[in-house]
This record gives structure tokens, C-alpha cells and sequence, in this order.
């Protein structure tokens, strides 16, 4: 058994134009890494899209930071300092296609830094797990 | 890629046909194009997102917004949309219930008449 492929991290401008960047590149990513279907890979995107688009509202630094990881079982994405879900209520559309497009949505506080993590299970797309 | 707009008339109907991607930073020009519309006329407005690739909350936003602007205004705004990925987005928020959803532009433009009709 192979190791997984290492993790990708994404740090561009908080800016909206910057935003099609990340989804593009994170949909890329799950689609050559795991097991996906188109749908579910537009899925993917739209998710990553929304949590984007809410941390580059609260833009904490300047710098929107995203990481991508792998699991035998799933493709996980992690977007720093964004959106809490305890905020939902100014966000409502925003979780509410983030919850129906992913499979899992956690907000994890770890090491100081607070980031929604994007859970969609999937098996890799070869020579691993 | 960007995202194109373009307005025409049809039977009295504004069409504002989108091309391209709908998100947190194009949704501003949709804004401010539905605004524009709406300062000059009031007659119901016909979105037509068949040209549309991507569509999220922000733009979401958009058109809920600018539907409340018609709605104040005592008149309409209706959305073409058939594309699977664009029709889901309107699903998973429920918002096909508040907005009316035609399959092409004409049937939509004959909604507005009808609807606007005394």
C-alpha cells in the first residue's frame, strides 16, 4: 500500500476575483485524485466557492487559505479562517448549499486558527489507500 | 471567465440575457444591471440564465433581491433556466418556490403578459 499523495495548500489574495481560482484548482484536484463523477466534482467546486466566498468576507489578513487532503475514504478541504457556522444566520444560502453539496461540514478549532472543513467521501482514484 | 449581459425588448417584456459566471465577484454587475432596468421601466423583467456555466449564493442573492425591487414595484421578474447544475442550485434553497421558472425565453415573456395583464 502506497502513501496518500501529499496535501495541497492554496494561499491566494481574499479578493472575490481570486475566488474562481480556488474552486478551479480544487475541483481539478479532486477530479485527478479521487474517484469522482463530474456532478459530484461541481458539487465539490460549489462547496469550496461558498466557504471562499464567506472567508473572503470576514478576510482576516488579506490572504485566503485553503488546504486540500486526502483520506482513504474521503477528499477533505479545509478553508482557514472563514465562516463559523454559529454566524449561519447572516449566511443562510451560503451553508445551506454548502450542507447539501458535501457530505460532511465541521468547523474545527485547532492550533489557534479556526477552519471549515469540507468532507466528500470518495475513494482515491488509484494506487493508494 | 467573465460574466456578459445583454437587454432586449420583447413584447414589452424586458429580457436581460447572462452569459457566463455568476459569483461573488461578477454578482455585482447583475446588480447593478437589474437596478438599471428597473429605474427605467417597470415592466416585468425576464432573466434568462441558459448561458449561465456557474451560479452561487451571491448571485442567488442578486435575484432575490431584485425580485423584491419589481415585486415593490408592483411588477415581476422570471427566470429561464433548464440547465441541471443552475436548476439545482434553486432547489437545494428552496428558492424555485418564490421565483417562476420558465423553460425558454418566449414562454417566459408570455408569463410576464399574462401576468401583467388588468
Amino acid at each position: 500500500m502506497n502513501d496518500p499523495p501529499p496535501p495541497v495548500e492554496l494561499e491566494v489574495p481574499a479578493r472575490p476575483e481570486y475566488v474562481r481560482l480556488v474552486r478551479l484548482v480544487v475541483g481539478a484536484l479532486a477530479a485527478s485524485r479521487r474517484d469522482l463523477d463530474d456532478e459530484r466534482v461541481a458539487d465539490l467546486r460549489l462547496a469550496v466557492n461558498e466557504a471562499c466566498t464567506l472567508a473572503v468576507a470576514e478576510a482576516p489578513d488579506g490572504r485566503l487559505h485553503v488546504a486540500c487532503a486526502e483520506e482513504p475514504d474521503a477528499f477533505i478541504v479545509d478553508v482557514f479562517d472563514g465562516p463559523d457556522e454559529e454566524d449561519e444566520d447572516d449566511d443562510g444560502l451560503a451553508f445551506a448549499l454548502i450542507r447539501a453539496l458535501v457530505d460532511e461540514v465541521a468547523t474545527v478549532h485547532e492550533d489557534g486558527a479556526t477552519r471549515l472543513r469540507l468532507r466528500m467521501r470518495s475513494a482515491p482514484a488509484s494506487g493508494w489507500g | 471567465m467573465d460574466l456578459r449581459l445583454e437587454t432586449t425588448e420583447q413584447d414589452g417584456t424586458t429580457v436581460l440575457a447572462a452569459h457566463g459566471e455568476i459569483d461573488v465577484a461578477t454578482a455585482p454587475q447583475l446588480r447593478q444591471q437589474i437596478v438599471e432596468v428597473a429605474s427605467a421601466s417597470s415592466a416585468p423583467l425576464v432573466i434568462d440564465l441558459e448561458g449561465v456555466d456557474f451560479l452561487d449564493s451571491t448571485g442567488l442573492g442578486v435575484l432575490v433581491s431584485g425580485l423584491k425591487r419589481f415585486r415593490t414595484l408592483g411588477s415581476d421578474v422570471l427566470l429561464v433556466a433548464t440547465r441541471p447544475r443552475i436548476l439545482k442550485v434553486f432547489e437545494i434553497t428552496g428558492l424555485t418556490q418564490v421565483f417562476s421558472i420558465h423553460p425558454t425565453v418566449e414562454e417566459a415573456v408570455s408569463a410576464a403578459a399574462a401576468g401583467n395583464r388588468p
